[in-house]
């Protein structure tokens, strides 16, 4: 396989993480799917720039999350809630336990500033390290900690679990459980 | 995973979001940060399994073709 087809293949497996990154950021699978469009046909275009043995994904985030930006400036729009549907919907708090409702994940993403929502789910769901997310988004290592701390007391918040709560067992569980007493 | 990402802007040093960061928010308990990172986990998983629409993968399917002519020619 010759160092070209390597790198199609890496773009051609990157396709599935920017288009859960896309969806991500502008909250429509419409929109999503046209900036991944748009970003795959850049990046076709300047695949001359692109430097073997730098991180081909980590270059294609950086494109399509510039493209987003370009078309937020370019078009003025509310991107993650056009019509004030998934806002207007928003306010019910999930059933807790030990898992979160996917839906109600999605909804309050919607509520994250972009520049929070890109940075926490490039973190904690694209495994990037922070210094990789200062190289993507442009910024600095205090600045990406602080997007991801903010953001993950923001989603708690939003998902009504409080920051300092314990997802141990609950009171029934424990009046179940053999006292540790010693007595 | 994205080691060695490409050209990067200067930092911002008077960014407002990068100040008092240890006294400004509380930090999660293990726990508490443990479910959000795997809900946001499980969100993204079921984002990429989401089918593609025909215009993406007609663009998928010429990319593999571009890719393998570049290699046979």
């Amino acid at each position: 396989m010759t160092a070209d087809q390597n790198l199609r293949q890496e773009m051609l497996a990157s396709i599935p993480n920017l288009r859960a990154f896309a969806i991500s950021l502008t909250g429509s699978q419409i929109q999503a799917d046209d900036l991944l469009q748009t970003t795959l046909l850049k990046a076709l275009e300047n695949f001359d720039k692109f430097e073997p043995g730098t991180n081909m994904r980590a270059w294609l985030f950086t494109i399509l999350r510039n493209q987003f930006y370009t078309d937020i400036r370019k078009h003025r729009r509310e991107v993650e809630d056009p019509d004030g549907i998934i806002s207007g919907k928003f306010g019910v708090l999930p059933t807790q336990g030990a898992r979160l409702d996917l839906g109600d994940m999605q909804q309050a993403l919607t509520h994250l500033s972009h520049e929070q929502r890109e940075t926490l789910l490039l973190v904690a769901a694209e495994g990037a390290t922070y210094e990789e997310v200062a190289r993507i988004t442009g910024t600095n290592l205090g600045t990406v900690k602080s997007r991801v701390n903010r953001a993950r007391n923001r989603l708690a918040e939003l998902l009504g679990v409080a920051p300092g709560d314990d997802y141990g067992p609950d009171r029934m569980v424990r009046a179940a459980l053999p006292s540790h007493s010693t007595n | 995973m994205l080691e060695n990402a490409p050209a990067q802007t200067p930092p911002l040093p008077d960014d407002p979001e990068n100040e008092g960061l240890d006294d400004a928010e509380p930090s999660l308990s293990p726990a508490v940060a443990a479910l959000i990172g795997e809900g946001l986990r499980s969100y993204y998983v079921r984002l990429m399994d989401e089918p593609m629409p025909d215009r993406l993968l007609e663009l998928v399917r010429s990319l593999e073709t571009q890719g393998r002519a570049s290699d046979d020619g």
